[in-house]
C-alpha cells in the first residue's frame, strides 16, 4: 500500500488488480447492467488512483475503495442520467457472462434491484458483496445509519419478492 | 415501501446483519413469523452476495492501464516533457470516403506531422514530399511499446522516409481478439493517394500538432474545437497531484491508456479499442499509429501516435463524424 502511494508502478497495478474484481461487482450491483457497469468501473479505478494520496490507512484500503468506487460510480451513473436497463436488454447483453454465471439468478438481481433507486443498490451492495458494516456504509455515503438499515431491507425484500416468485431460479438458495 | 416490503423486514434484515439490538433480537427470536423472514432475507442475501460475471482479462487489463496511466498524466517526466498526449481534433475530412479511410488519412497526415515534430520543420512544406508506403503490423495488432526509459529524441532535420517493410518485431496485443476485425496490411496499398492528399485544414492540422503538448490538456484542445462531446466528460488532471511516476517512454499499457483517456474526453467513451497499429519509420524515428474505435466492428474515431521510445508526448487525433 504505502508502496503504491509512493509511486511505485508495480505496487499500484497489484493493488488495482487485488481490488478490481470487487469493484466491478459493486458497480455492476449499483449499475444494473453491463455496459454502465464497465464503465463505471473504470471510473472507480480512476478515482482511487485520484485519491490514493490522501487515503490515510484509518480504515482498511478494502473499505476504502469500495466507498470510493461506490461514489464514483453512482457520479458516473448520475451524470450519465442512466436508468436500469430493462430485463429484456440485459437476457440480449448475456454474451459476455462466463457459461457458470446464472443468468436466471443474474436476472432476479437485476430485476429486484431494478425496483430500487441507485443509492440504495449502492448500500445493499456494500453490505453484501463487501461485507461493510452499517456505519462503514453510512460514512461511506454520508447518510444515517438508519437509512443504511432501511435501505438494505428494502432492497433484500424486493429480492425475496423475487426469489418467491420464481423458487426453481437460483440453485444456490441456502435452505436454513 | 413496496409491495415486497414488510413492516418488520427492517428489523429481520438488522437481525440478520448482527445489526439489532439486545431488545430487537429477543423480539426477533421469540416470533416465529420474523424469524422465516429472516430466512428469506438470508436467501436474498446470499443471492446478492454473489459476485456478478467478472469482466474479461483483456478489459480488466485495460482498465488498470487506464488507471495507471492517470497518475502520470500530470508527472513529470525526466526530460521536462508532457506524457500527456495532445488531441488535434479534424472538424472535416479531406474527402466522403468510408470512416476507416478517413482514418488512414489521418494517420499518414499526423505521421507527417510527427516527423516535422521530430525534425523541427514546416509541416505544409512537407505535407505533399513524403512518400513511401508505412509498414503495417501483423494483422494490424501490435503494441511495441517497453518500459524503458531511453534518451529523448533529439530533433532531426531530414525529410520523412517511410519504411515499406512489415514489422519484424511485431507481437501479439492483449487486444489480439480483436486482430481480425481490421487487417493493417489493408492500409498499404491505399497510402500513394492518403499521401497525395493536399488539404489546407488538415496541413494546419498538422501545424498544430507540432505544437508542444505542454500542459494543453485534452479537455482544453476539445473545447477549442467547440466540441460539445467533451461538456461531461471526465478532466484528465487529477484534483490532486498523484505520486511521481515519471518515466520517458510510455509502456505498452500505458499507450493504450493513454488512448482511452483521449477517448474518453473526445467522445465520452471508455471502452476504446485499438482495433490497429501501424508500425512506421518517419524521419528514422519509428512510430506506432494506433486506430481506435469504439469496438471492434465500429468505424475508426481516433488515432493516437506513440513515439515508442522516446520522450515525445503522444498525440491523440479526434477523428469527425
Amino acid at each position: 500500500m504505502e508502496a503504491a502511494q509512493q509511486g511505485d508502478r508495480r505496487a499500484l497495478d497489484a493493488l488495482l488488480r487485488r481490488h478490481h474484481g470487487r469493484v466491478h461487482a459493486v458497480c455492476r450491483r449499483i449499475a444494473g447492467n453491463d455496459a454502465d457497469a464497465q464503465d463505471a468501473t473504470q471510473e472507480a479505478l480512476l478515482a482511487i488512483v485520484r485519491g490514493l494520496p490522501r487515503y490515510d490507512g484509518r480504515a482498511a484500503f478494502g473499505t476504502w475503495a469500495y466507498r470510493v468506487a461506490t461514489n464514483a460510480c453512482l457520479d458516473e451513473l448520475r451524470r450519465r442520467g442512466r436508468r436500469p436497463v430493462p430485463v429484456e436488454e440485459i437476457v440480449d447483453r448475456g454474451g459476455n457472462d462466463r457459461p457458470d454465471d446464472r443468468l436466471a439468478d443474474r436476472l432476479l438481481i437485476d430485476a429486484a434491484m431494478a425496483e430500487l433507486p441507485e443509492e440504495y443498490r449502492a448500500c445493499v451492495a456494500l453490505r453484501d458483496l463487501c461485507d461493510l458494516d452499517y456505519a462503514q456504509i453510512a460514512d461511506a455515503l454520508g447518510i444515517p445509519p438508519g437509512t443504511v438499515r432501511s435501505r438494505i431491507a428494502r432492497g433484500r425484500a424486493a429480492l425475496a419478492q423475487q426469489l418467491a416468485g420464481n423458487p426453481g431460479a437460483t440453485g444456490g438458495r441456502p435452505t436454513s | 415501501m413496496t409491495m415486497a416490503e414488510r413492516p418488520d423486514d427492517e428489523l429481520a434484515s438488522a437481525y440478520l446483519d448482527e445489526e439489532a439490538t439486545p431488545d430487537e433480537r429477543a423480539l426477533v427470536e421469540g416470533d416465529p413469523v420474523l424469524l422465516a423472514r429472516v430466512e428469506e432475507l438470508r436467501a436474498a442475501a446470499a443471492l446478492l452476495a454473489r459476485s456478478p460475471a467478472p469482466l474479461p482479462a483483456s478489459i480488466v487489463d485495460a482498465q488498470v492501464a487506464a488507471a495507471l496511466a492517470s497518475a502520470t498524466v500530470d508527472a513529470a517526466a525526466p526530460t521536462g516533457r508532457s506524457e500527456l498526449a495532445a488531441v488535434v481534433p479534424l472538424r472535416r475530412r479531406a474527402s466522403n470516403t468510408a470512416s476507416w479511410f478517413a482514418a488512414v488519412a489521418a494517420v499518414a497526415v499526423v505521421l507527417i506531422g510527427f516527423a516535422s515534430f521530430f525534425g523541427g520543420t514546416d509541416a505544409s512544406s512537407q505535407f505533399s514530399s513524403v512518400g513511401g508506403s508505412i509498414s503495417t503490423a501483423g494483422g494490424g495488432m501490435a503494441f511495441g511499446g517497453d518500459d524503458s526509459e531511453p534518451e529523448a529524441l533529439e530533433g532531426s532535420p531530414t525529410a520523412p522516409e517511410v519504411d515499406v517493410e512489415p514489422s519484424a518485431t511485431a507481437v501479439p496485443s492483449p487486444a489480439a481478439e480483436y486482430a481480425g476485425a481490421f487487417d493493417g496490411h489493408a492500409l498499404a496499398p491505399m497510402l500513394p493517394d492518403i499521401l497525395a492528399v493536399d488539404d489546407d485544414e488538415l496541413a494546419a492540422v498538422v501545424s498544430a500538432s507540432l505544437e508542444p503538448s505542454g500542459a494543453a490538456s485534452l479537455r482544453n484542445a476539445a473545447v477549442a474545437d467547440g466540441s460539445t462531446s467533451t461538456s461531461t466528460s471526465t478532466s484528465l488532471a487529477p484534483p490532486t497531484a498523484p505520486p511521481a511516476l515519471g518515466r520517458c517512454a510510455p509502456s505498452t499499457a500505458e499507450i493504450h491508456a493513454i488512448a482511452a483517456r483521449a477517448m474518453v474526453v473526445l467522445y465520452d467513451i471508455v471502452s476504446v479499442i485499438p482495433v490497429a497499429i501501424i508500425d512506421a519509420t518517419v524521419a528514422e524515428q519509428p512510430v506506432q499509429v494506433v486506430l481506435l474505435a469504439a469496438a471492434s466492428d465500429a468505424p475508426v474515431i481516433g488515432l493516437l501516435v506513440v513515439d515508442p521510445t522516446g520522450c515525445a508526448a503522444p498525440r491523440a487525433v479526434q477523428l469527425p463524424d
